[in-house]
């Protein structure tokens, strides 16, 4: 271009430029005005769009805008578990508090299952089942410190033959999970027995929300087992503990916690009252066939452990507590611990074991 | 030819590479004599060992480890063997094996490095899969270089430092390396990566909590590291800082079966340096301490000059004739090639310089051992050990720093050691770290793994001193201490006890004091006050773990009255009769 | 692969279009012009030895080692707590029974107020056999203490090795407090052994009785007194009462506790043992006792019943003894070593009828041989002359015959298979255990009149 003009000017010194010239020159400046054109025109949509992001308000599609910091504090789903947990209905005929004693496991099972109506009035036909023992630390089934293996393999049959679709078993343990589960013998159990067994990872926790909790309104749970699960049965042993007196099947739910869950021994009857909030479950089965009386909840000396030839199925957790309270560890003496009364306060069960409907089966 | 995308010409090219592949040779051979050939052979061990290597790294977790040797690879390897032989006089368990590595060394040479070193095969790939270089400047790079005697000094300095009782091999020894490194950085990463639903595929499954590793970023920063120096030289750790090939190749250079030169077909094309990974020389004299035995040589060679022979005839002096004037002969055949040396050349370093490094070694001892941290004035209280671990200044005789046992912990409270709790002389030794675990009362994997006896062999009747070792008790680890100005119910007048419900042993080693006290704003509360009884305590840590006050535990554990040294007993007696009687 | 087959064009190219492709060049190929079979057959080789290693390996991984994963030793129990585990929750209890005072050491569930054992009526498991109300006139119940048998030793360190011998299933211990005099406090120590079977009751009785104290054996108790000590066996229990002093009124103290706890306790039938030695051979009750294992230092030598021959003044030691078995052969076996056992402590003095194979003993020129009758070993040990062995001997054998049916019924051998000696069939282990620190007094307040009997010290 600029050699044009030299020879422009070479050619006719100081003259006019010629027509042709003058379009020549229109054209250039089109070209260039057209490169200008969408240069100026990516250059303006790129700063639209940056100033969209950034300042148009928070509620418009694909605004990045926070004034306050607000949208950008982490936001974790909460979940929560039906309304009205898992529990069916009472039923005026049928018990609420089935008693097997005996030493054959399975029949004990059956029998106190079925002094509650049979299994036929919890499960139904495609149910997705979780079940819920105690693993909570690594010690053969023997020292009583954990759910029972046989009563676990009782209880999967006996769910699978209502029809469940799928039955999972899974625990958060104290101690570290894949030895706990092997050593109790609860991991063999269910492989045996068929179900699926769900050991925590670190991704399967998400936090659940349970209205009215004093201490767990908003928690790390155990979720992955929970999704998309119908009926929750618990299955723990009867433990000693020094702290809350005894472990039964209502702190059996404590084991779905994650999170920073030793903190709540600080108020330990507050917590266990929440946790019969947290979960209602379809039944729970107090597993009594060996009774850890001292040294719980860890035990670790077989001299810890009697045996208790008995299993209670209840829908009503306080009541099978309270019932093992009295019967089992041999404490009718002593008053209940406070945690009885704060879950019967929020009505969720009845601490005086007498006044529920009771079924007492002998198996032999 | 207009390349199509991968996805589509992938169907149409591997028919065609198949009959291309199955084509009989130019020189009329089979299609499987090369196809088959005997570097294919090696790529395959390679993988098959690398393979096997990451499987028995995987294996070691609780519900996997059957009777697996997940060690195998340490008990291989003969620098292990021989360091730790030199510093215990002992062959510990299943160290024997590393005869099956010396003795194909002592007749072949370094197969090792070639064939089976899956660090040397982690290079190689890494070296292979990048490099940009053409022909001329893969022959320049595969020269036989001076820095390549480094190994040979380190390898003196950690013999010498070994003999004194001083175990560093660990710190550069390639197995040990390189299961460090997969164990602190790969194998998390790993199982991060993983989704959901192939959680069961990672290595440590069924942890609430991703398992970390104290000082991971720094072992990960060398991996890369090592590994990216293989874009300058290729197999750049293998020739210049290995010291088990420095070791093997010490031991190779009488090893019966050689490379070969034929000096009548040898034109000196020096084609054979393409991809020698050794950076031996073939082209001339061949060192045969360099050379890994991977017969890329043979395979890159036009004038078929190279064979891999039993004790060739040194033919230096056999030529009748001059070189220069072209009429030199050899056995009735004329000599082609230029360069008359097949003498193997001995690992090149000069008599002086093995005294230095030898004298470096000697200096090292003191200086590493002296610097306060390994010592029994001024152990680090922290840095708690194994349960089976031997006594301290056995253990840093010992210690290979492979990091196994971390691999197998199933609590991750076994972490490699950093400079400020052990010094040089610790790095990257086992200890515990109550915070990210706990020791579990039944579990003695750690014991079951370690390769050279640090932390020896014991079976769970002697972990919890049951019969028939009921006399010296269980094994202890430490005692736990009470900090009762941070402690919930000693100084803030709030109920807890998580630390006594948690205590495994029977009886518990925390008992507690029961005081009903009126609050400060009026509520009466019962409180469990925990104490500490130090003769049944076995130091396990989980009640540190499980304290609620988790920035700085308000019951901890120490090294002190740990049962594996007399020297750091606390109560009266010495440890093997303080027993509760059982 | 895309990559597969490209041939280097030489020349073409800048250097820098290699560093473009991201794939490295020529990654396959080699200039070799000719190839080997050779090759392939020691590759080949090669494989065959890596397939090796994987199955060895895939070997290995299913033979674990099954010490691994042998949980027995975590089975095995350590020593339980003390009875009684402190209640957590304060509701329901009285809030004066706060234990903040006993804060320094005590180890758990030892002592405990005997307030809260009377008050919540739970008596029994913690009293043992100690009746109720046993606090009269001027003396208070103190402490009650009750150990299992592996704590015992923190209460009576190590004589808890003799009891364990005897088969001790618990102790019981109670401190009565009595009125100050010349500023010292009197009290009585109560220690109430729980033996499990009346024959280890006697036995641990008359072990602990020197020889020269004559014992009274009536109504179902075995007892003596020794100035301000008094003891008793009756039932399966065996219990001590010692005195701080020997003033009247400690000594009158201790005979009353005698008296209670006789009334108190269930008396059982004396062992069969005794209806041999009492009805048949007319000895006296004191004479006889039970050996509960490791009689004469015979390490075999276990739930025998012996008695002294000789009269309490004579300086003969001659005994009699007889053990049962299960059926004859048994005996006939056991019979012989106890043979053997008598042969390695002299020489042969003859045979004898029925033979027995006496034995002079080399050093006290006694007499002693053993024979098997039926399912019973009956031997003579320490006899001063044969003449008179061999008397004693056949008395005992007209005496099992004359045993009545009720009798043989009864005479069973014991069923413990494990030897009750402490630790894993060893002696019981010299030294004592290391002290809890900040004990209660521990120390009996006397200790027993006369030493323990020559023979109860080895025989245990």
């Amino acid at each position: 271009m600029s050699t044009e003009r030299q020879r422009g000017r070479r050619g006719r010194a100081e003259s006019e430029p010629t027509p042709q010239d003058i379009e020549r020159a229109h054209d250039h400046a089109r070209i260039e005005r057209r490169a200008l054109l969408k240069g100026a025109v990516g250059l303006g949509g790129a700063a639209a769009a940056a100033a969209y992001f950034s300042m148009a308000p928070p509620t418009w599609p694909l605004s990045l805008n926070d004034p306050d910091g607000e949208r950008g504090k982490p936001q974790a789903p909460i979940r929560r578990l039906p309304e009205g947990g898992f529990a069916v209905p009472e039923r005026a005929s049928v018990a609420d508090l089935g008693v097997a004693h005996g030493s054959d496991v399975k029949a004990m099972v059956r029998a106190a299952v079925g002094g509650i109506g049979g299994i036929e009035r919890f499960i139904e036909k495609g149910d997705v089942v979780v079940i819920k023992p105690n693993v909570a630390f690594e010690r053969p089934a023997a020292l009583g410190a954990t759910t029972n293996p046989e009563v676990l393999v009782a209880l999967i049959e006996l769910v699978r033959e209502a029809g469940a679709a799928e039955i999972r078993v899974a625990d958060n343990p104290i101690e570290s999970p894949e030895s706990c589960f092997a050593r109790s013998g609860i991991r063999g159990a269910t492989l045996s027995a068929g179900a699926q067994l769900y050991l925590p990872e670190p991704n399967q926790f998400e936090l659940l929300g349970t209205a009215g909790a004093t201490w767990i309104e908003r928690w790390p749970f155990f979720w992955r087992p929970f999704d998309g699960a119908t009926k929750v049965i618990g299955v723990s042993p009867i433990k000693d503990h020094n702290l809350c007196r005894a472990s039964m099947t209502t702190k059996n739910w404590y084991g779905l916690l994650g999170g920073r869950r030793n903190q709540f021994h600080q108020d330990i009857h507050g917590i266990i009252a929440d946790l019969a909030l947290m979960l209602r479950p379809t039944f729970v089965v107090l597993d009594a066939t060996r009774v850890l009386f001292r040294s719980g909840p860890t035990g670790g000396s077989l001299s810890d452990v009697k045996a208790g030839h008995t299993i209670v199925a209840s829908r009503d957790s306080l009541a099978a507590d309270a019932y093992g309270w009295d019967h089992l560890l041999e404490r009718s003496g002593e008053a209940l611990p406070a945690y009885f009364e704060k879950a019967a306060a929020r009505g969720l069960g009845q601490p005086d074991w007498r006044k529920v409907a009771l079924n007492e089966v002998n198996v032999g | 030819m207009k390349r199509l995308p991968v996805i589509q010409s992938v169907p149409r090219l591997i028919p065609k590479a198949i009959q291309e592949a199955t084509q009989p040779n130019r020189d009329g051979s089979p299609w499987y004599a090369r196809v088959l050939r005997i570097t294919t052979w090696r790529i395959v061990s390679q993988a098959a060992f690398f393979g096997l290597f990451m499987f028995l790294l995987w294996v070691s977790w609780f519900s996997r480890l059957g009777g697996y040797p997940a060690s195998l690879f340490l008990e291989l390897d003969p620098l292990v063997t021989f360091a730790t032989a030199l510093s215990t006089h002992t062959v510990y368990r299943w160290l024997w094996r590393a005869l099956w590595i010396l003795i194909p060394t002592l007749i072949l040479g370094r197969v090792f490095c070639g064939w089976i070193c899956p660090y040397g095969t982690l290079h190689q790939f890494m070296g292979w899969l990048f490099n940009v270089r053409r022909n001329k400047d893969n022959i320049d790079v595969n020269r036989y270089r001076p820095i390549f005697q480094f190994k040979y000094y380190l390898l003196t300095v950690f013999l010498v430092l070994s003999a004194f009782g001083a175990l560093q091999i660990g710190l550069l020894d390639p197995i040990c390396l390189l299961t460090r490194s997969v164990v602190t950085t790969i194998q998390p990463a790993w199982d991060a990566a993983l989704p959901a639903s192939l959680s069961s595929l990672a290595s440590s499954p069924g942890a609430p909590h991703p398992r970390v590793f104290s000082g991971a970023w720094f072992v990960g920063f060398l991996l890369i590291g090592l590994v990216g120096l293989n874009l300058v030289i290729p197999r750049f750790f293998c020739r210049v800082l290995c010291p088990l090939g420095a070791f093997l190749g010490t031991l190779s250079r009488f090893a019966l079966v050689r490379i070969d030169r034929d000096l009548t077909k040898c034109t000196d094309c020096n084609l054979c340096m393409r991809h020698c990974e050794g950076a031996s020389d073939p082209q001339e004299a061949l060192r045969k301490s360099e050379c890994f035995v991977c017969f890329n040589c043979i395979d890159d060679c036009p004038e078929d000059a190279l064979a891999f022979r039993v004790a060739p005839v040194p033919v230096h002096e056999k030529i009748i004739g001059s070189l220069k004037e072209g009429t030199a002969f050899l056995f009735g055949r004329r000599v082609i090639s230029q360069l008359p040396e097949t003498v193997i050349k001995p690992p090149d370093v000069p008599r002086r310089r093995w005294l230095f490094a030898g004298l470096a070694g000697v200096l090292a001892y003191p200086f590493l051992r002296y610097s306060k941290a390994v010592n029994a004035k001024s152990y680090s209280a922290k840095a708690i050990r194994p349960p089976g671990s031997v006594a301290e200044p056995e253990f840093l005789e010992r210690c290979i720093k492979c990091d196994q046992c971390i691999n197998v912990c199933p609590t991750n409270v076994l972490q490699p050691s950093t400079l400020a709790e052990g010094g040089l002389e610790g790095l990257w030794t086992p200890v515990m770290d109550f915070r990210t675990g706990f020791c579990q009362l039944n579990c003695t994997l750690c014991s079951e793994v370690c390769p050279t006896g640090a932390i020896q062999k014991i079976d769970l009747r002697k972990k919890l001193g049951k019969a028939p070792h009921a006399e010296a008790g269980p094994v202890r680890l430490g005692t736990a201490f009470f900090d009762r100005g941070r402690c919930l119910p000693w100084a803030m007048e709030t109920p807890c006890v998580v630390c006594e419900e948690v205590c495994p042993t029977s009886p518990k080693a925390i008992g507690t004091y029961e005081e009903e006290i009126t609050r400060w704003d009026g509520k009466k509360v019962l409180l469990n006050q925990p104490y500490m009884r130090p003769e049944l305590c076995i130091g396990c840590g989980i009640c540190e773990h499980e304290c609620p006050v988790q920035d700085q535990p308000a019951v901890y554990v120490t090294a002190i009255g740990e049962s594996r040294s007399k020297d750091r007993s606390l109560l009266l007696g010495a440890p093997e009769t303080q027993k509760v009687k059982s | 692969m895309a990559k597969q087959g490209e041939v280097a064009k030489q020349g073409e190219g800048k250097k820098g279009s290699d560093e473009e492709r991201i794939f490295v060049k020529d990654g396959f190929r080699s200039f070799r012009r000719t190839y080997k079979l050779s090759e392939v057959y020691w590759g080949a080789g090669t494989g065959a030895v890596l397939l090796g290693i994987v199955g060895w390996v895939t070997w290995k991984g299913a033979h674990p080692d099954p010490s691994l994963f042998d949980m027995s030793a975590a089975l095995e129990g350590g020593p339980p707590p003390g009875e009684g585990s402190p209640p957590g929750d304060l509701e329901g209890v009285d809030a004066s029974e706060r234990r903040a005072g006993q804060r320094m050491g005590a180890p758990r569930g030892s002592e405990e107020p005997a307030g809260k054992g009377a008050g919540t009526g739970e008596a029994s498991a913690e009293r043992g056999p100690l009746p109720p109300g046993l606090a009269a006139g001027a003396y208070r119940e103190g402490k009650i203490g009750s150990f299992s048998a592996d704590t015992m030793y923190v209460k009576i360190n190590g004589r808890a090795g003799y009891f364990q011998a005897f088969g001790a299933k618990s102790l019981h211990t109670l401190t009565l407090e009595g009125p100050e005099s010349d500023g010292a406090t009197s009290s009585v120590d109560i220690e109430a052994y729980d033996l499990a079977e009346s024959r280890n009751a006697i036995g641990a009785y008359n072990g602990e009785r020197a020889p020269s104290i004559q014992s009274t054996a009536e109504d179902g108790s075995t007892f003596h007194t020794d100035r301000n000590a008094a003891f008793l066996a009756r039932g399966r229990y065996y219990i001590r009462f010692i005195g701080s002093d020997e003033s009247p009124a400690v000594v009158a103290e201790v005979r009353r506790l005698l008296d209670v706890f006789r009334r108190s306790i269930a008396g059982e039938e004396l062992p069969w043992g005794f209806a041999f030695f009492v009805d048949q051979l007319k000895l006296p009750a004191s004479a006889v006792t039970y050996v509960k294992s490791n009689a004469f230092s015979f390490g075999f030598a276990r739930d025998v019943y012996k008695a002294q021959l000789s009269a309490a003044d004579s300086k003969d030691d001659m005994e009699a003894f007889i053990v049962a078995l299960a059926d004859a052969d048994a005996a006939a076996a056991m019979a012989a070593q106890y043979a053997d056992g008598f042969a390695s402590m002299g020489k042969p003095a003859g045979p004898g009828a029925r033979g027995v194979k006496w034995i002079e003993d080399e050093f006290l020129a006694t007499f002693s041989g053993a024979s098997a009758r039926e399912r019973w070993v009956i031997g003579v040990r320490g006899a001063p002359s044969l003449e008179r062995a061999k008397a004693e001997l056949d008395r005992l054998v007209q005496a099992i015959g004359a045993l009545p049916e009720a009798v043989r019924a009864r005479a069973v051998p014991s069923g413990d298979t494990e030897e009750a000696t402490g630790e894993y069939g060893a002696a019981p282990s010299a030294a004592p255990p290391v002290d809890l620190p900040n004990q209660p007094e521990d120390e009996p307040r006397a200790t027993p009149p006369g030493k323990p009997a020559e023979e109860g010290s080895d025989e245990y």
